[in-house]
């Protein structure tokens, strides 16, 4: 199954997916923690300067 | 561990083993059929036969070295046990129906697939299901789908074509390289999921007719580059990150946004490259950000127009200190959270501009277009001068400066066509302003608040404003500024310090003896 979210925060917006088994036992507050770890994974990755 | 060659001729492989398994390479057949502990061989002495999957096939590694036939899964597949290179495909034998092989090594030490220069006609599906080693294909692989659903180990970095879907599992790693990995499949739509791992090697999309679709938010390397060179990429309403996005040349290509955006998080490189659009379809809204906060080098920005059927990008620089170069026909450019040093190169664009309070402008004798033909487009220089000539020229659009316009003073302001709104009480100051409408494009210069009044202001010279509806404006500064109907210019109220022609109370403009006259106090 495929869950789709939007997290906006400090101005980026970040639309991602979690595909996770159909047969998964995540709770709701894991999912969210889940896609939250996403924004944070990401966000730091567009904000860090990493140079050519 | 025991060999087994293939000798059985045309026939199916399955749980009979008759005479086509032999221990040697066209050795006499008798063997058993292949457990998983085997090490199955099809090679030239196997002949340039049709093997058929009877049902799912087991062994430990599978070698095809020489192989001249074809090699026929049906619906079924083959699980391969073993570790180190487990599988060897030869160019020339063929594969059909649906054929996926299985990697269930579970241990640590590495597997490889030999896959070289496969076609995507005879690529294989892998699924790699276990393991904690690593993963490896040979370069210049071609490969179907790629599933690493289960593995918990490494993909090593080498080159190839994935004709199919590539599937990253939550538990592996992705090891970085300078090899690409192209996503070539040619029909059908391919889906990638890349379960929030970076990506860090180089992407080229490159399959002419086929569709390349994102089923997560997809990252690669911060000094990556993912190329569009042909087929559809669908967005799919997730974002790609990656350092720099080229997706230029003439490849039949569709870039697909459908509600997901690009960040490119590069520097010192062309961060968004299309310098040639032919044969490029925009879809969706295009949203471009570059959003590299450090402060080396130059980031340029290239988007040509020509050929490109669909909206322009837009763009939003929303970082760094460093210098961006802007040579593009755009729809927004958003500066906001820029620091660095922007230098235009060229510029149309159809949408709104926003300076940032913290950019620096450099000097450019190119000037920037706004060429929007509808809707009301948004200009704010947030206190910037802008040391490049401005060209204001959309029939049918509205342009609309949100606050004072300052133009260094050796930089024009151009009004062509279109209606253009200045901000109340802002004075807005050019070098040169050339107020040039015409027949076919008149151009109505006012207040964005009808009956506020704004000033514009020139140092010396005579603006002559042509084929323009001019109101709500203070004209001042040094200039002579006149209106003469003769050219079509409208004094439509409101206006200080013109010198506008009266026409005749019976006739229209332009025609025999006029008055003039000089407003000071609105309307005379």
């Amino acid at each position: 199954m495929t869950i789709d979210f939007e997290i906006t925060q400090n101005g980026y917006t970040l639309r991602d997916a979690l595909v996770l088994p159909d047969n998964h036992a995540l709770t709701d507050a894991e999912i969210e923690a889940m896609k939250q770890a996403r924004f944070d994974n990401w966000y730091a990755i567009i904000t860090t300067p990493v140079e050519a | 561990m025991a060999a087994r060659y293939w000798v059985g001729g045309t026939a199916t492989w399955d749980a009979t083993a008759g005479l086509k398994w032999a221990l040697t390479s066209g050795g006499v057949g008798g063997l058993p059929v292949p457990t998983s502990s085997d090490t199955v061989f099809f090679d030239a002495n196997s002949g340039a036969n049709t093997v058929t999957l009877g049902a799912n096939a087991d062994c430990s590694t599978l070698t095809m070295t020489g192989f001249t036939g074809t090699l026929a899964f049906s619906t079924f597949n083959i699980s391969l046990a073993g570790s180190g290179t487990v599988f060897t495909q030869s160019t020339t034998m063929s594969v059909t129906g649906t054929p996926l092989i299985k990697l269930t090594y579970s241990g640590t030490t590495a597997t490889t697939i030999s896959v070289t220069s496969v076609t995507e006609a005879n690529a294989v599906s892998f699924n790699i299901t276990a393991g904690t080693g690593a993963f490896a294909h040979t370069n210049i692989a071609g490969i179907k789908n790629l599933d690493f659903t289960g593995f918990s180990g490494s993909w090593s970095n080498n080159s190839g074509n994935i004709f199919g879907n590539l599937i990253i599992s939550t538990g592996m790693t992705v090891t970085a390289g300078t090899n690409t990995r192209f996503f070539a499949g040619t029909s059908g739509t391919q889906l990638i999921i890349t379960n929030n791992k970076t990506l860090d090697f180089p992407i080229t999309f490159n399959g002419v007719g086929g569709t390349f679709q994102l089923q997560d938010a997809m990252t690669v390397g911060s000094t990556r580059t993912v190329t569009l060179t042909n087929g559809t990429l669908d967005m799919n309403s997730k974002n790609l990150t990656t350092g720099t996005f080229s997706y230029s040349g003439s490849g039949i290509r569709t870039l697909a946004f459908n509600g997901g955006q690009i960040y490119a998080v590069g520097n010192a490189a062309t961060v968004f490259a299309c310098g040639t659009a032919t044969n490029l379809t925009i879809t969706g809204t295009p949203i471009l950000n570059a959003t590299y906060s450090g402060a080396t080098g130059t980031r340029n920005i290239s988007q040509a127009a020509t050929g490109l059927v669909g909206p322009y990008p837009s763009y939003n620089i929303s970082a760094g200190t460093d210098t961006l170069t802007l040579n593009a026909i755009c729809a927004n450019i958003n500066f906001t959270g820029f620091a660095g040093a922007f230098s235009l190169t060229s510029v149309n664009t159809y949408g709104d501009v926003t300076f940032s309070t913290g950019m620096s402008i450099s000097a450019s004798a190119s000037s920037m277009n706004f060429k929007a033909t509808s809707g009301t487009q948004t200009i704010t220089t947030n206190g910037k001068t802008l040391d490049f000539p401005v060209v204001v020229d959309g029939i049918g659009g509205t342009h609309r400066f949100a606050d004072a316009l300052t133009l260094a003073a050796t930089r024009s302001l151009t009004l062509t066509s279109g209606t253009i709104q200045f901000k109340p009480n802002t004075t807005n100051t050019a070098g040169t302003f050339v107020i040039a409408g015409s027949l076919s494009s008149q151009i109505i210069l006012g207040s964005s608040i009808a009956g506020s009044q704004f000033t514009l202001s020139q140092t010396s010279g005579t603006v002559s404003a042509s084929y323009a509806t001019i109101s709500d404006s203070i004209a001042t500064g040094g200039a002579t500024w006149q209106g003469l109907a003769a050219n079509g210019a409208v004094d439509a109220g409101n206006n200080t310090g013109w010198f506008f022609d009266v026409p005749f109370s019976g006739g229209g403009y332009g025609n025999g003896v006029r008055l003039r006259s000089f407003t000071e106090r609105g309307r005379d």
